[in-house]
């Protein structure tokens, strides 16, 4: 397997990660989200729930999971936003649209966390991405995205900001897809309004650096002033790729039930266009 | 052989018998003959009895019947049996001799001579020892007949080269010809080779009613052997473009049962097609569905064909012309989605690359709220679902999602119903949590176009033996989808054009061979991965012929006591239903087949399943107007009969509306002629037109129907000359039978002929007397006699009795 230059010691990299998380106080909260793997004399994180929801017949939401190989700030990887973000949008996609979705035996919806290299990946067309400015794709990784998307899959890359995070995931994405430009998602497309009317996209900082900041929205200042939505479109037009940068939209999910004003801000704006993301992919 | 022993036994050809009546001419009382006949067997008995110490029981009896037997066959000599019988005048009457001058004539299977030879010279040359007898007793009319009948005036005229065989018109011509003279009879010297068998029937009808018999000779053999023929073509009239048609097609043979032969499907001489077919006994006949695809709009002209067998002596009926209209344009289908899932973009993918379907569809996101996609106008579905039936019969198909039936007004439930049923549109329900039993479809208006009975879902309400916690969603099962026996010929599923290959595909992976020959990668049906249903369906109703079963693999929930067991499912089957079909497919992750990671990138099952079985959908949606012709290739100076449908917006029958049929002839020239309402059938117009010249014409057929102007799509018809002629090479004795027996005659073969000159003496027809032959010195009578006075004798002197 190549290895990115820049790529961290990978027990490193999980050392540092528990830190963050037990700094941050954002592990999971409770063994029925996660397992712990022993990494040297450290505990770390890992997501229970890898494999498909047990019961099938609907919406399943799948997180990609991958080697963190850059640090951003606020970032956590794969795992942010994790997984109540996942689970939030899952469940008020089933309220808000006649959507059905998968879920787990014990009553929890469908939200599930897969590698690129999974098999079970392939049952799954939908797959969102977190902090993707700090992802390092291998060669294989690569190659089963390519597939994975080209077959009829949708990657949603979210939450990465500023210019280097921007150029990181470029150069990553640009592997996936080298005979692609990513182009900007103008304002008049219509996946801006096939369920909810979304006038601009909102840029939804973490709740963390909100409070922090008094009620600032850009995280790395006018690095990051300007959200964007942009996407990767085959030939046909269809949406392969779409990245939602300078914003965190997934934070507009996960932080809905922690801080009223937050939400009244951000989460209708996050769910609208989650939704409408969601549904044009699943119609699209 | 039997009528010669016939004939000597009872001194005439037992035909005289068929046409005579018995009657007594004795001049002795019956009655007193009766009372010698009782005296002598009392006699007979008693002087046996006088000697029984001599004999046993049984040999009196034997004694006594024989003794017995013998007066009584005396006392009926005596009563002087006598025949009598209606016979024509010599040359006082007219026999007419009718032969066929057909192409079929020409087939040499008279020895090495062909038929036509051999009937001229037999009923048409001087030399002709048949027709020198007949001609010594009657006054002879010759008659040709093929398309046409006429007189013959030279037995050179005869040439074989009819191009069709019309027995009913030719019988009556005969018999309105020759009305005002003493008709005796008709004989009929032909193949039997018929193509209108309606007028034959008339004109029996005519020939019995007059009591004019039509003797029969039957030219020919009644088993070609060895023949193979191509006995029946049947394709649609009209198919969409780059759309898998299945050609069926009826091979007849005699002689090769064993062999196997190819049945091409070609186009201008090159081989669109072939299959292999093995005949089977000795004679029959085998079916061969060919499947092909045409990608180029317009009139295309076929020909099925074999291979000319060894030995066989008709070759002109190894092929059969057809012709088939390809489509150009869009079809319209309506899917309309209740719950937002990745069946909508996947089979939206599967689709796209296909010009000639459009899949308009209809997403529901929320309480009255919709998306659509791909629709004409800002108007199209604007109001959700149809609400009328114009706006739904706008579409030729309808594919319900995972939408609950509760979600339908009770009219447009109704309406659905009236659009499989009266618009003749396609519908296909798919599975899914809120579908079929599940989705409450159970004792609805649209319960019963579905192929299947909706059991009631399990673990609902419904059902009282599970426990009462828990929901539905708790239950599904993964199935493996394997097609049946008709799914494995049916187009909907045709993964590769090779029939061969198909049911290869269903066995194994057939993507690199058929991509060797052109075709699209498609993975092997049981290599597709499993798919998942929710949905349990019943027995499938009468007439619905299930395309795939589902193995089931896995069962999955708590409720598995109510679940899936281990035969296999119906998951799609479908039925037709009025003037449509309708059709379900109980799983909802047909994306798997495109998706699944064991699944190549490059395969196309996915996308080859979903055009297959939407253009299938579709395939045979009639339209507002349609025009018809039951032959749609006619001999010259056949007629062309038209029938023009027309219905309204709403599908109803219209009978008032003025439709005209404009005709283009093969050089453009155009006609136009009024087609006016069949009377018997409601919103039915007929006409017909004769065409003038050989080649292609095309109808077409506006309707105006108030402010309505409807177009009909183009109707093809080809004039010319057909091989029908030589279809069924074979002579057909058993029609030639029937009309002899129908109408009083005999039936004869050109080797047994004997009998014919004699056998038209006895007739009713025409000037004739009554003859009465006596009876009572029958060979027969005396043979009898002397056999029993030798029994007799035999036995006294075994006795010692002589």
């Amino acid at each position: 397997m190549r290895t990115d230059s820049r790529q961290w010691n990978p027990a490193f990299r999980s050392l540092f990660a528990l830190g963050l998380g037990l700094v941050c106080g954002l592990l999971p909260p409770s063994q029925a989200a996660s397992q712990r793997v022993t990494i040297g004399e450290v505990r770390v994180m890992s997501p229970r729930r890898q494999m498909l929801p047990e019961v099938p017949g609907g919406f399943t939401f799948c997180r990609l999971m991958y080697q963190r190989v850059r640090a951003e700030q606020r970032g956590q990887g794969w795992r942010t936003d994790y997984p109540d973000g996942d689970r939030n949008l899952t469940t008020r996609l089933s309220q808000l649209t006649p959507t059905p979705i998968s879920g787990w035996l014990d009553g929890r919806p469908g939200y599930a966390v897969l590698r690129a290299t999974d098999p079970e990946l392939f049952r799954c067309p939908f797959l969102f991405s977190s902090d993707v400015g700090t992802a390092g794709l291998s060669d294989e990784e690569v190659a089963k995205l390519r597939e994975f998307i080209l077959k009829g899959g949708f990657l949603w890359a979210d939450d990465f900001w500023g210019n280097r995070a921007w150029a990181h995931w470029e150069h990553q994405i640009g592997r996936v897809f080298p005979e692609y430009t990513i182009e900007e998602l103008p304002p008049e497309h219509p996946l801006f309004s096939i369920v909810y009317k979304v006038k601009e996209i909102p840029q939804i900082p973490s709740i963390q650096f909100w409070r922090q900041s008094g009620g600032a929205t850009s995280e790395l200042g006018v690095l990051s002033a300007t959200p964007r939505l942009r996407a990767i479109r085959n030939e046909d037009g269809r949406i392969l790729v779409l990245m939602s940068h300078n914003t965190d939209i997934a934070d507009g999910w996960e932080r809905e039930g922690e801080d009223y004003a937050f939400f009244a801000r951000f989460s209708p704006d996050a769910y609208a266009l989650g939704i409408n993301i969601l549904i044009w992919m699943m119609t699209h | 052989m039997f009528d010669t022993v016939f004939e000597y036994l009872f001194k005439y050809p037992r035909v005289a018998y068929e046409r005579g009546e018995i009657v007594w001419s004795g001049s002795w009382s019956p009655l007193v003959l009766a009372t010698v006949l009782l005296l002598g067997v009392l006699l007979v008995l008693w002087s046996y009895r006088w000697g029984r110490a001599r004999t046993t029981p049984l040999a009196t009896w034997v004694l006594v019947i024989a003794r017995a037997a013998g007066l009584a066959i005396l006392v009926i000599c005596l009563l002087r049996p006598t025949l009598v019988l209606s016979t024509a005048v010599p040359q006082q009457n007219v026999v007419a001799i009718l032969i066929d001058d057909s192409r079929s004539m020409g087939i040499p299977d008279q020895g090495d001579r062909p038929r036509g030879i051999v009937a001229q010279e037999t009923f048409a040359t001087a030399e002709s020892p048949v027709l020198g007898e007949i001609e010594d007793r009657f006054m002879v009319r010759h008659f040709r007949f093929s398309a046409l009948t006429e007189r013959l005036r030279d037995s050179k005229e005869l040439a074989s080269e009819g191009n069709r065989s019309l027995l009913g018109p030719a019988l009556d011509f005969v018999r309105q010809e020759l009305a005002t003279l003493p008709l005796s009879g008709i004989v009929l010297v032909s193949d039997g080779g018929d193509q209108d068998p309606e007028a034959l029937e008339d004109a029996l009808l005519g020939m019995r009613a007059e009591g004019i018999p039509v003797h029969a000779v039957g030219v020919g053999r009644e088993r070609l052997d060895p023949d193979v023929e191509i006995e029946r073509v049947d394709i649609p009239p009209s198919v969409i473009q780059g759309s898998t048609v299945i050609a069926d097609v009826v091979v007849a043979h005699t002689g090769l049962g064993g062999a196997t032969i190819s049945v091409n499907l070609e186009e201008s001489g090159s081989i669109l097609a072939s299959e292999q077919v093995e005949l089977s006994g000795g004679t029959g006949s085998s079916t061969v569905r060919i499947p092909f695809s045409l990608d180029d709009p317009g009139v295309r002209n076929l020909r099925v064909r074999v291979p000319t067998q060894s030995g066989e002596v008709v070759e002109e009926n190894n092929f059969r012309d057809t012709h088939i209209q390809v489509r150009d344009g869009r079809e319209k289908i309506l899917y309309y989605e209740g719950q937002p899932r990745f069946e909508v973009g996947f089979l939206r993918q599967a689709v796209r690359a296909d010009e000639n379907l459009q899949v308009v569809v209809l997403q529901r996101t929320g309480e009255d709220r919709y998306i659509r996609l791909d629709v004409d106008s800002g108007d199209e579905l604007s109001g959700g679902f149809p609400s009328t039936r114009e706006e739904l019969f706008d579409y030729r198909a309808l594919i319900l999602g995972s939408v609950e039936a509760s979600s339908f007004s009770p009219d447009q439930l109704r309406m659905i119903v009236d659009f499989v049923d009266r618009r003749g549109g396609g519908l296909l329900v798919l599975g899914g949590p809120a579908a079929l039993a599940e989705g409450g479809f159970a004792g609805t208006a649209l319960a019963p176009l579905f192929p299947v009975e909706l059991e009631a879902p399990r673990g609902g309400p419904q059902d009282p033996s599970l426990p009462s916690e828990g929901s539905q969603e708790e239950y599904w099962a993964t199935v493996r989808l394997l097609p049946t026996r008709n799914g494995l010929m049916h187009p909907a599923l045709r993964l590769v054009d090779s029939s061969d290959a198909n049911e290869e595909a269903a066995e194994i992976d057939v993507g690199e061979g058929a991509s060797e020959e052109g075709e699209s990668s498609v993975m092997g049906w049981d290599e597709l991965p499993p798919l998942t249903t929710v949905n349990l369906l019943g027995a499938t109703r009468p007439g619905a012929t299930v395309l795939l079963e589902g193995q089931v693999e896995e069962v999955f929930g708590t409720r598995t006591g109510a679940g899936f067991g281990d035969d296999p499912l119906p998951i799609f089957a479908f039925q037709r239903y009025g003037a449509g079909l309708s059709a379900v497919l109980a799983v909802h992750d047909t994306w798997l087949w495109q998706m699944h990671h064991e699944v190549p990138l490059e395969d196309q099952t996915h996308e080859r399943f979903w055009q297959q079985v939407l253009r299938w959908l579709v395939q045979e949606v009639p339209e507002p107007l349609a025009v018809s012709a039951p032959n749609t290739r006619v001999a010259p100076a056949q007629p062309v009969e038209l029938v023009a449908r027309v219905v309204s917006e709403e599908y109803l029958p219209v009978n008032d509306a003025r439709v005209i049929a404009r005709i283009t002839d093969p050089f453009g020239a155009e006609q136009e002629l009024e087609l006016t309402w069949n009377l018997d059938r409601d919103g039915e117009y007929r006409g017909s037109f004769l065409p003038a010249l050989d080649g292609p014409y095309e109808v077409e057929v506006d309707a105006i129907d108030g402010e309505r102007v409807l177009v009909s799509p183009p109707l093809h018809i080809q004039a010319g000359v057909l091989d029908e002629e030589l279809r069924s090479g074979a002579m057909r004795g058993n029609l030639l039978r029937r009309i002899a027996s129908e109408t009083g005659g005999q039936f004869y073969t050109m080797d047994a002929l004997a009998g014919l000159p004699e056998a038209m003496r006895y007739t009713d027809r025409g000037t004739v007397v009554q003859e009465e032959r006596d009876l009572w010195d029958l060979p027969l009578f005396f043979f009898l006699l002397m056999a029993l006075l030798f029994t007799e004798w035999v036995a006294r002197r075994r006795r010692g009795l002589v």
